[in-house]
C-alpha cells in the first residue's frame, strides 16, 4: 500500500498549486468628479469594500496617466494637465476585514498655480495584495506569481469649468457593426471630460416591423479624443436584415447628439 | 451614413445608478513546480501549463478594462545552490482560455481583456498560466509579482 502512497505524494509535490483569495475589492464609483480652483481645495469621498472572505492589507495612492487612442494609458504618466500631485488619500494604507468596507477620503488641492481651462486628471488606485514569502526551493526548479489586484477610479477636475448647458461640439463619427454588436465612434474636440448621461441605440428594419431600443449606460467621454462605445445586440436584432440604426446621445447640450448608420443584420 | 447634432424631440432615456466595480483575483499566489516528466530529453527544456490557473472575476456596471503588468522585468531568483541568474518574466505566459491569445508580462501595462457593462453579472476572464525553462536555467525558485488592474 505504500506505493500509491508515494505516487500521490510525488504527484502532489510536482503540481502546480494555486492559494484561493477569497478576497474581492470595490469601489462605489467609477469615476469622481470636481473642479479646480487656485487656492482652493475639494473634498471627495470614496468607498472601498471588501466582499470576499478573507481580510487583506489595502493601500491607496494616486497615478497618473495619458489619454491613447481614446483610452486611458498608464504606461506614459507626464503631461500638463496632470493632477496626480495635487492628489491627497486618507487614509493611504489599512486593513479591510471580510466584509467591511472603509471609507477613504480624496482632497484635491489646487494650489496656488493658474490652470488652463479644461479638464485635469489622475486616478485614485485601490490595491489589495497579500504578498508571500517566496516559498523555499525544495525542487529542482519552481516558479511563484504573486498576484497584486488594483481597482483604479478616474479623478477628473475642471478648470474654469462649463456652463450649462454644454455646447454643441460632441460628433458621433461612425457606427458600425462589430463581432460583439455595434460599434459608436464619438470625438469629443473640447478640453473638458464630458460624460453621456444617457445614450440609446434603436434598430428599426427598412422592411418594415417595430424598432428595437437598445439603452446604453452612461460613459465618459475623454477630452480631446475619440473613442469608441461598444454596444451589445440582443437577440431580438439577429436576422433584422437591412436597418436603420440611430444612435442618441445626452450630454447635457442643449442639443441631443444623433448619428444614423444603415447596417444589416 | 447620416450623421447631424441637432436638437431632437424629447426622448425619453432612462437614467442608471451611479458606476462602480469590483474585481476578484481567483488566486493570491500561484506556484507550480517542474516534474521531472516535463523535460525535453534532448534540450533539456520544459514547459509547465496551469489549465485555467489564473481567473479574473469584474462586476463593474462601466466600460471596463483588465490590464497587467510585471513589476520587474527579471524574476527574482532564489538558487537551490550556486550563483543567482538573470531570467526574464518573459518565461511566464497567460492564454486567453477562450480567445487563445497570448499574453507575455512586461513592465508595460497590456490589456488582457476587456468589456462593457456586466449588468450585475461577474465575469470570469481565465487564462492559462504557462512557465517555461530552458537547459541552462539554473534549479531554484523563479518568483515574480504580477499586478492586475481594472480601469
Amino acid at each position: 500500500m505504500k506505493t500509491p502512497h508515494l505516487l500521490l505524494a510525488l504527484a502532489l509535490a510536482a503540481a502546480p498549486f494555486l492559494t484561493f483569495a477569497g478576497v474581492t475589492i470595490g469601489v462605489d464609483k467609477a469615476e469622481l468628479i470636481t473642479d479646480l480652483k487656485p487656492g482652493e481645495k475639494r473634498v471627495l469621498k470614496l468607498q472601498v469594500t471588501n466582499s470576499g472572505t478573507d481580510a487583506t492589507p489595502v493601500t491607496v495612492y494616486s497615478e497618473d496617466w495619458q489619454i491613447n487612442r481614446g483610452e486611458p494609458d498608464f504606461n506614459n504618466k507626464t503631461h500638463a494637465r496632470a493632477l496626480g500631485r495635487r492628489v491627497t488619500l486618507t487614509p493611504s494604507s489599512f486593513d479591510l476585514a471580510a466584509g467591511a468596507a472603509q471609507e477613504v477620503t480624496v482632497v484635491v488641492d489646487a494650489g496656488t498655480e493658474a490652470f488652463i481651462p479644461g479638464s485635469y486628471w489622475a486616478a485614485v488606485f485601490v490595491q489589495s495584495a497579500r504578498l508571500a514569502p517566496v516559498a523555499a526551493g525544495t525542487v529542482d526548479r519552481g516558479a511563484q506569481m504573486s498576484i497584486v489586484e488594483r481597482i483604479g477610479v478616474l479623478l477628473f477636475a475642471d478648470s474654469a469649468p462649463e456652463a450649462k448647458p454644454l455646447p454643441a461640439d460632441i460628433v458621433i463619427t461612425g457606427i458600425k457593426r462589430t463581432t460583439e454588436g455595434l460599434s459608436i465612434t464619438v470625438k469629443n474636440p473640447s478640453a473638458y471630460m464630458r460624460l453621456a448621461s444617457n445614450a440609446v441605440v434603436s434598430v428599426t428594419p427598412l422592411a418594415g416591423g417595430e424598432t428595437t431600443k437598445i439603452p446604453l449606460h452612461s460613459f465618459r467621454l475623454l477630452p480631446d479624443s475619440t473613442q469608441d462605445i461598444a454596444v451589445d445586440l440582443p437577440a431580438t436584432v439577429t436576422g433584422l436584415g437591412r436597418s436603420s440604426v440611430l444612435a442618441v446621445i445626452d450630454y447635457n447640450a442643449q442639443d441631443l447628439v444623433v448619428g444614423e448608420a444603415r447596417i444589416t443584420f | 451614413m447620416a450623421m447631424a447634432t441637432t436638437a431632437m424631440v424629447a426622448l425619453c432615456l432612462a437614467s442608471r445608478p451611479a458606476a462602480a466595480a469590483n474585481l476578484q483575483m481567483g488566486t493570491s499566489v500561484i506556484s507550480f513546480s517542474v516534474p521531472p516528466g516535463a523535460y525535453n530529453p534532448a534540450t533539456g527544456a520544459a514547459t509547465v501549463t496551469i489549465s485555467r490557473g489564473l481567473v479574473a472575476q469584474v462586476n463593474t456596471n462601466k466600460k471596463w478594462s483588465l490590464q497587467m503588468r510585471a513589476t520587474s522585468a527579471n524574476f527574482v531568483f532564489t538558487p537551490l545552490s550556486g550563483p543567482t541568474v538573470s531570467k526574464s518574466v518573459s518565461g511566464l505566459q497567460l492564454r486567453d482560455c477562450t480567445a487563445g491569445s497570448l499574453f507575455v508580462p512586461s513592465l508595460s501595462f497590456t490589456t488582457i481583456d476587456n468589456g462593457s457593462n456586466t449588468k450585475g453579472r461577474w465575469l470570469d476572464s481565465v487564462f492559462d498560466v504557462i512557465f517555461q525553462v530552458t537547459g541552462t536555467d539554473p534549479a531554484g525558485q523563479y518568483s515574480v509579482i504580477l499586478e492586475f488592474q481594472v480601469i
